[in-house]
Parts: structure tokens; sequence; C-alpha cells
């Protein structure tokens, strides 16, 4: 197979699409980051972060929902998608530009709720606070993250910038939609707006819950940042979410998961156990991570408990026992930002650990992304032993499917 | 940093996306993967001219650009069953077999992927691909042995599934 192998990827190789390169571009870009690597070392450049967080204790209902209505296992329900809502949050990490100096403000107005196929729109108002232009020209590209498992598949579709949507039909169109408002210059005084239009499409004309994230770099160093999340889940009115006092359920089953009491440790040291129902099952570990990570109810953080949020309702792959080893595996794309720094990391293991080590099967726990758990030491900003010991913390072989 | 530095990096550029493409399977996280890799040999343009062959440190950057970046866009694309992003409308595009072999390709982890490249398409050594993974010869035995088995489950597989 071997030569095959080789003839047949360099004829994949080949179709690696000939574009230009820019080089006086790419340049200047080597030229800036080696005079903001002279500033970081003089004084570290603070990223601020800007989060927007809206119709969230609705869309964290519904998405609550989806996942009981999914019960366990790693098939999620498809939802026609005229029987859809989108609830949008957008988030924008603005990293000062221009040697240092502030020059661009970014705010983002509240997003509307999509409904069927109706689009959620983002407004972002673009602004100057220093005495030089701030062009985003280069808005260029956006990347989506789709997690995909069980069947179906879905898309974002965006439109407004520079980038890619689809159609009616399915059909990918590229090219600058809105481009008037892309290809200008940001003058101090004169802030813009642009518009991002957000669609789930798919050919068959039907999606399925979970989050969708797109991304959008401002320039090619991705000095600025979008990142706009869309929640799906079936069109319901607006409910409280569920709490662990609901009536249970029959067929359902009591759990327990681990939640923090974050306002007294932020690195997560402290907290307790809360109750989930589940529906019977004898995959409990699998089950009480799913709740852990669809995030505490509204009543538990109004009660000054904190977990997960509820865009990593889907981080959880799957879940393998043996010889008192739970083999853990997330999807990577939603691994939250956070678990890479000290605090959060730290609140992951926690809420994991206990969650995990409460069942009498479980003695300890390996975590990987998309089965690499050299992926997910790399996170936590550990290392791994080479070459990889087998049956250490690195290996993936218990992570590959079994026949 | 000079003509020299630009007239390497244009031409690199070439070779660095045909390898790319393998690495993340999609034309614009590719192109996202390049620049910054070349980005990146300008910075150390200086080390790279040291080097014993520039190419190959040019290569390396690009392989840790890659690993190093697994919250950045060129590994977020995921394998789909079916994909909305499909560039074409052939009738036939469905049955290609270099397509089936991209998606296989995506769906393995990246260490194991970036060896399947290395060894079979930039016919590396074992030795100079685990200098690259920075890892042991072994290591790179026995990743290359299961990207191979991985691709060859995939490919056989039923139309529309994917190893994982």
């Amino acid at each position: 197979m071997t030569d095959d192998l080789s003839d047949r990827l360099t004829a994949l190789a080949d179709r690696a699409p000939a574009r230009p390169l820019d080089v006086a571009a790419l340049s200047r870009t080597a030229r800036r980051r080696r005079q903001r690597r002279a500033l970081v070392a003089a004084a570290p450049v603070a990223a601020l972060l800007l989060v927007v967080l809206l119709a969230w204790t609705h869309a964290g209902g519904v998405t609550d929902r989806i996942s009981q209505q999914a019960g366990p296992g790693p098939t999620t329900p498809v939802v026609p998608i005229s029987d859809l809502q989108a609830s949008v949050e957008a988030e924008v990490v603005r990293r000062d530009l221009l040697d240092g100096e502030p020059a661009l403000s970014v705010t983002v107005d509240p997003p509307s709720v999509a409904l069927g196929s109706e689009p959620a729109t983002v407004r972002l108002g673009f602004s100057a606070l220093t005495g030089r232009e701030a062009s985003f020209l280069p808005l260029t590209r956006w990347s989506a993250a789709i997690p995909v498992d069980g069947a179906g598949s879905g898309a974002l579709g965006l439109s407004g910038v520079c980038g890619a949507r689809w159609d009616d039909a399915g059909q990918r169109e590229e090219g600058c939609v809105g481009a008037p408002l892309v290809v200008s210059t940001v003058e101090p005084g004169r802030p813009q707006t642009a518009v991002l239009q957000l669609y789930a499409r798919v050919g068959d004309q039907q999606t399925k819950p979970g989050l969708y994230r797109a991304e959008v770099a401002l320039d090619d160093e991705h000095l600025l940042r979008l990142v706009v999340g869309v929640r799906h889940g079936p069109f319901v009115e607006p409910t409280e979410p569920p709490t662990p006092d609901d009536e249970p359920p029959a067929g359902t089953a009591p759990i327990r998961i681990f939640l923090l009491t974050g306002e007294e440790d932020p690195c997560g040291g402290a907290g307790r156990f809360v109750e989930r129902r589940v529906p019977a099952t004898e995959a409990v570990a699998t089950a009480a991570l799913r709740k852990l990570f669809a995030g505490a109810t509204a009543e538990e953080k109004a009660a000054g408990l904190s977990g997960f949020g509820h865009e990593t309702a889907g981080l959880l792959r799957s879940v393998r026992i043996e010889d008192g080893t739970a083999y853990v595996d997330l999807v990577a794309a939603l691994l939250p930002d956070s678990v890479g720094t000290s605090c959060g990391g730290t609140a992951f293991q926690v809420m994991v650990g206990e969650t995990l080590l409460q069942f009498p099967t479980i003695e300890r726990y390996v975590v990987a992304l998309d089965g690499d758990p050299r992926a997910f030491v790399e996170v936590m900003q550990g290392g791994c032993e080479d070459p990889v010991e087998p049956g250490g913390p690195c290996d993936p072989a218990p992570f590959r499917p079994r026949d | 940093v000079g003509s020299d530095c630009e007239q390497f990096v244009s031409g690199q550029h070439a070779a660095l996306s045909r390898a790319a493409f393998l690495l993340t399977g999609d034309a614009v996280a590719a192109q996202d993967l390049v620049q910054e890799a070349l980005v990146r040999v300008l910075v150390q343009w200086r080390k790279v001219q040291r080097a014993d062959v520039p190419e190959a440190y040019a290569r390396r950057i690009l392989l840790t650009t890659f690993l190093g970046g697994r919250r950045r866009a060129w590994h977020r694309e995921q394998p789909q069953a079916d994909p909305p992003d499909r560039a074409g409308t052939s009738p036939y595009e469905a049955v290609d077999d270099l397509d089936g072999l991209r998606r296989a390709l995506l769906a393995l982890p990246p260490r194991q992927r970036a060896a399947v490249v290395l060894r079979h398409y930039e016919d590396l050594s074992e030795a100079q691909t685990a200098e690259l993974l920075g890892c042991s010869v072994g290591n790179v035995k026995a990743l290359t042995s299961r990207g191979l088995a991985a691709l060859r489950l995939a490919m056989g597989a039923p139309e529309g599934t994917t190893a994982r």
C-alpha cells in the first residue's frame, strides 16, 4: 500500500490551490511581530475580553432540554430546520493594535434570535480610538468549527464580510458580501458598523442542536477576533431551566455531579455535589459527565455554584472504563480556552475528577481530545514522556475504537 | 531582512502549500498555516539562514506551527460524512478516491497525520521524521504504523464513514 499511498498523497497534494504569495505583506507582518515582541518584552500586552451574552438563560434551557431528550449515547437528535431557533452570543477579543496602542474599539449590539430559516444578525460597531486610521480591510476569512457526530451535519453561513455563505440550495458562495463595509477604513470620530448574518444551512434542510462557532480574523496576525456561537434547538416558549426539584419523570435515576462554589475559591478548590436525574442507564459515568458539561442550573447559579458553560454541552465524545481507569474523550473544538489557564485547568480537574471518582469502579481517569491524550496534556501545559509509555497518560491506544 | 529571505520564502511557498494541504485537508486552512509558517520563517530568518538545510528548517517550522496550533483554524476542520463546504458540483466528486483519502487523513490524530505525510509524501527517513516530530524513531514507527492502519481501515470502509 505504501508505494501506492505515496503516489496518491502526491496526487492529493497536487490539488493544493496555487495562490499568489504576497511576500511584501508577509514581510510587513513579520516586521510588526518583531516590533511587538520587543514591546511585549518590556511590558506585556494585555488582551481585553469583551463578552456579550444574550438570551443566555433561554438558550441554556433549550440546550439542557435537548441533552435530556438525547439521553446517554453519542447521537444527538436531528431537528428539522423549520423547527429551529438559534440564539446568538458574541465574544470579541480585542488586542492592542499598532505598536501596542489601542486603536480599535469593537462593540456588539444585541444580536437577534433566529427562528426557522431566518438568520440571526450581529451588528459590530467599529470605531478608532486614536489619531491613527485603522483599516479592517484584511477581513477576508472565516472558519467554523462544526461538531459532527452521529447522523446529520451542520453549517454556518456568514454574510456581511468577505467569506463564504450557503444559499438556500445549500450551494457555497464565496466573495465579499457587503464588501463596502469591509473594504473601508475606520477613521477617528467616524464609527462604522458591519453586519454579520448567520444561517443554519444544510442540504437536506436539517441540522442538529449544538454549538457553532465562526471566527473572523481581522488581519493576518489574528489581532482581532470575533467568535460567534449559535445554539440550535427546537423552538419552544421560553421557560425556566429545569431544576433538580422538578418532578422526576418515570424511568429516571439520580446521579451526582460536582460543581464549584466559585465565589469562595475562583480556582476551583471548593465545591459540592448536586443531583441530576437521567434516564435509567448503566453508563452512569457518561451520563454524569454529560450533565456536568451541560452546566449549572439557574437555581444553582443563584446559590453561588458554578460549572461549565452551556456551550460545552456537547463536549463529551465518549467514556470507556477499563481496569479502574476512565478514558474520557472530548471534542477538541468545544474545549473552553479557559482550561488552558492554571485556574481553569484546576477547575476542570476538580469538577471532572470529583464527578468521576465518586464511582467505585473508577480509580483514575485519562482525558483525550479527539482521541489524542497528548493534545489534552499539551492544553494543560504538561509534557509527555518520549517515547510514549504504553498505558501512560499520553498513550492513545485506549481511545481507539474497538471491534 | 532583505531580498534573500523574500526569495527564499517565495521559493518555499509552493512546496509548503502542498504539504500544508495534506496536513489540513482544507485549502483555506492550508493557506493560513503556510502564511503563519512563512511569517515565522521571516521573523527567525537569521536562524533559518544559519541552518544546515534552510529548506528543512522551514519545513520544521511548518510542522511545529501545525502541531502547536491545535486551537487554530487549521485544526478546526472536522471530518464529516456529508460536508457542507464541498466546492465542486461534479456528480463524480462523491466517489472521488482522493477526496476519500483527504477525509481519511483528516480523521487521523495530528501527529499520526504528520508522520504519514513526512514518511510517505515528503519521503523522509524514520530518523529525519523523528527529528522533525521531536520524538524517537520507535515512536515514529508506531505513529506511522497506526496511521497507515487507520487509513487502510478508512479507505476500505463503506462509503460515508471515516476512521476515528
